[in-house]
């Protein structure tokens, strides 16, 4: 098996954890780059 | 701290383990963890020695006064693309590099929770580096602003600024991915036993930078966007002749500006605090309040960016709030030095090298710290602002304390990840050859600092020619120094003594008890088990 395709041996519960605590961060980095963009925007 | 009640074997776990594929395609594709930090570290050398090449110009052209090499537009941009290669390019890339080394292996997880996203956080970095390097070669040359990329020169620059703008983008994006991965992997993907509060305490300073990370680049990014917009869609954010404010700028700029500060250090605090009990043969003294410190530090780093901009006419009470806030960092920090030293006090201690650059660290580090305690008070900070006290300063903060545990680290986990010893004869040539280079470099800078000499000139008045000329010496002392660290990193890769599992005694993180040395490319495919 080449490594590149190697699978990380997680279980489907830790996979469906990680998914949500990674878009759940996201959505934060995503929001704070708007409110800084669009409070100026708005404001001008 | 021990995690390890239980040895279980991790020796015969993989029966389907297998090495890399070879060539070029190993390190494009790669998704494994170690892979990664191996291509993160090496980035960092790359650009380490990149942004020092520039600081020794700088200090060749500061060698003696007047103009020797280079213009002082030229200068200026050697300053710039110096702090922000080390700055993005260096000091973050290496801590996730240990990162992405590390926090898999402590916690006992196979992997970082999403192993292509890392790929990509990788491979980002390096668009982001030929940017960067590439705006010397455009007409006007490199941004000259300095690294903050202040308004109203920002601006009013040629196409350079609007690659580092781009490279700006493409760095926070790049650390963005990388501080969601790291958390998630750290929330999601403990060992059983591998409670919150028996996590190596490397492994705590990166889940709150990382919280830092996500909090504060979207920041940057947005000032940055915005600087974009003014430079060419007509906007007026930050330039004063279309009812803009460039002091808005800054107030963005530092929001980002002092969290990041503690991005570059609370990681070199984690290396530290896995060496320093390592080699006192004692178990981190305070782990609990070390935990809590950190968290402290990392909350208050965002109520005291004022303090980076004391002189642009912000209210007495402004200027008050931010002396006092930021003086409060100093009752965690130094919770910490206290439990750094309470770790060494009556340890049965030996100075190998990873435990000279600790040692190194946290005498220099807490001269860093106090010269920002000297800093932060309002009055002192007009007179000091923008010399070369400041610049003394931030480079025992940077230079000796995150680089120091940087180098530090390395040689305390090579023999881990290499299966070989590194030359410790060598080793400690490269520790005592940085140290008298770092100091004699820096130390002086304070003085001319004090005698009013500002940072950002190619060119100074006669009274301040001695101690440039020491500082210049220093300086190339430290980095010619370094070629010995490559040597010896480069050395123990290809050949050395083997190393044993345990190759430190007071080591008691899963790497050092649980895994082979060398480790197999695939490591805790079944997680281990603590009591």
């Amino acid at each position: 098996m080449p490594a590149m395709a190697h699978k990380p041996e997680t279980t489907p519960e830790q996979r469906k954890r990680s998914l949500v605590s990674a878009i759940a961060l996201a959505v934060v980095a995503l929001g704070i780059y708007a409110v800084v963009i669009l409070k100026f925007f708005v404001y001008k | 701290m021990s995690t390890s009640t239980h040895a279980h074997d991790n020796h015969g776990h993989d029966a389907h383990d297998h090495g890399p594929p070879a060539g070029f395609t190993r390190w494009m594709y790669t998704t494994n963890h170690k892979d990664i930090g191996t291509m993160y570290l090496w980035f960092a050398c790359f650009m380490f020695f990149l942004g020092g090449t520039m600081a020794l110009g700088i200090r060749a052209e500061l060698f003696k006064p007047g103009l020797q090499f280079f213009d002082p537009e030229f200068f200026n941009s050697l300053t710039t693309v110096h702090g922000l290669v080390m700055v993005f390019g260096a000091i973050m890339p290496a801590f996730v590099g240990f990162a992405n080394w590390l926090v898999p292996l402590q916690i006992g997880a196979t992997d970082m929770a999403f192993p292509r996203m890392n790929n990509w956080s990788f491979w980002l970095l390096i668009p982001a580096a030929l940017l960067l390097i590439g705006s010397f070669f455009v007409p006007g040359g490199a941004a000259a602003s300095g690294w903050t990329l202040y308004p109203p020169l920002i601006i009013q620059q040629g196409m350079s600024v609007d690659m580092t703008i781009l490279a700006v983008h493409l760095l926070g994006a790049s650390s963005i991915m990388g501080s969601i991965n790291i958390i998630t992997t750290i929330l999601n993907l403990r060992a059983p036993g591998m409670t919150l509060m028996r996590m190596p305490l490397f492994v705590w300073t990166w889940l709150i930078t990382a919280y830092l990370l996500i909090a504060v680049m979207p920041v940057l990014a947005g000032a940055v966007t915005m600087l974009l917009t003014d430079r060419h869609f007509g906007t007026s954010f930050f330039n004063a002749a279309g009812g803009g404010d460039p002091t808005m700028f800054l107030h963005i700029f530092w929001f980002f500006g002092h969290p990041e500060v503690y991005i570059m250090i609370l990681p070199a605090f984690g290396i530290i605090s896995q060496i320093l009990p390592a080699f006192a043969r004692k178990p981190l003294f305070g782990y609990a309040s070390m935990v809590y410190a950190t968290a402290s530090i990392a909350i208050l780093s965002f109520i005291v960016w004022g303090h980076h901009m004391f002189t642009v006419g912000m209210p007495a009470a402004g200027n008050l709030f931010f002396m006092y806030a930021t003086m409060l960092i100093a009752v965690p920090t130094g919770v910490k030095v206290f439990n750094w030293i309470a770790t060494m006090w009556k340890g049965e201690m030996t100075f190998e090298t990873p435990m000279l650059f600790a040692v190194g660290f946290l005498s220099l580090f807490t001269i860093g710290g106090f010269t920002g305690l000297v800093l932060a008070m309002v009055p002192v900070d007009i007179t000091l602002h923008n010399t070369y006290y400041v610049v003394a300063h931030f480079h025992y903060v940077l230079v000796s304390g995150a680089l120091f545990a940087i180098i530090g680290g390395v040689y305390f986990w090579l023999p881990k990840w290499t299966g070989h010893m590194y030359n410790e004869g060598l080793g400690k040539l490269h520790f005592w050859l940085s140290m008298i280079g770092f100091n004699v470099a820096f130390f002086p800078q304070h003085f001319l600092g004090l005698a009013g000499m500002p940072r950002r000139i190619p060119d100074y008045a006669l009274q301040f020619a001695e101690w440039n000329m020491w500082s210049s010496i220093g300086a190339f002392l430290f980095g010619f120094s370094q070629l010995i660290f490559v040597y010896n990193v480069v050395s123990t890769i290809r050949s050395g003594k083997k190393a044993e599992q345990k190759q430190w005694e007071g080591a008691d993180s899963l790497e050092w008890t649980h895994l082979p040395t060398p480790m197999p490319y695939h490591t805790f495919e079944t997680p281990p088990v603590l009591k």
